[in-house]
């Protein structure tokens, strides 16, 4: 029989194999940077074979390496110091939000703006208005579908958290996109 | 339910886990509130935007030198 710390490192190649494509994409969300997001999950795969011993399973092991890459992502930024202040406002919803959420509208635009590669790419610019963590919630829960309570276990918050950051990601996107076509959608 | 309530409530309501009276306030508010409703609308075109954003593999080499850490020698 394999040793148990053999039988998680086989675990871990099935992650890469089933997830590795949505960790990657989770350390360039917030990274913003290809290059940074190859060292983040790089240096959480060799973050997480070394604490495998003391990894209890609470969690699956997907789940904990979502974290891990994460957290990973954001130190290469705190060290590189991409991003400042990196503080995370988790509290309650208050008059910016408000006042965000009563941005001129860039509703109704023609389909063609829906369907624009420019409206794309202008999307992938306003992201970088964001906080590291509104990005990641972002990307988890509103790019890759998953739901508010697996976002929340990914990424160590609760789940009125993850709503929080969704929200606030929403509205400054919105905002950032009303600045750039509030006329064209007129 | 007034703008405020809608805006702190919308996330949850698209999660389901709204009451079932405050998920009738809020859809009564969306058809009665011009300015919540252009929110709303834009939060949809918001994400199919979202479905248009390139979503890019991990890289190959990456791939490797990951495989090659995690394959015990």
């Amino acid at each position: 029989m394999a040793p148990p710390d053999l039988d998680r490192r086989a675990e871990l190649l099935q992650v890469l194999e089933t997830d590795g494509d949505r960790l990657y994409r989770l350390a360039l969300r917030v990274t913003r940077d290809p290059g940074l997001a190859e060292d983040a999950v790089q240096e959480a795969f060799t973050s997480a074979i070394e604490s495998l011993p003391s990894f209890r399973g609470e969690a699956r092991l997907s789940t904990w390496l979502h974290r891990i890459v994460y957290t990973k992502s954001v130190d290469i930024l705190r060290k590189r110091k991409r991003e400042a202040p990196l503080d995370e406002e988790t509290a309650e919803l208050g008059a910016d939000d408000a006042r965000l959420a009563r941005t001129p509208a860039w509703s109704r635009p023609p389909d063609a703006l829906l369907e624009s590669a420019e409206t794309a790419r202008a999307l992938q610019e306003a992201l970088a208005g964001l906080t590291p963590a509104q990005r990641a919630v972002f990307e988890l829960r509103e790019v890759g579908g998953q739901s508010t309570e697996e976002t929340a276990a990914a990424l160590g918050l609760s789940p009125g958290a993850v709503r929080i950051h969704l929200h606030r990601a929403r509205l400054r996107l919105r905002a950032l996109l009303a600045a750039r076509y509030g006329g064209a959608a007129a | 339910m007034t703008c405020e309530d809608l805006l702190r409530r919308l996330v949850e309501w698209e999660d389901g886990v709204l009451p079932a009276d405050f998920c009738g306030a809020l859809e009564q508010h969306l058809r009665d509130c011009p300015p919540c409703a252009e929110l709303h609308a834009d939060l949809r075109h918001l994400r199919v935007l979202c479905g248009q954003i390139p979503r890019p593999d991990m890289p190959a080499e990456l791939r490797r030198k990951l495989i090659a850490l995690l394959t015990p020698r």
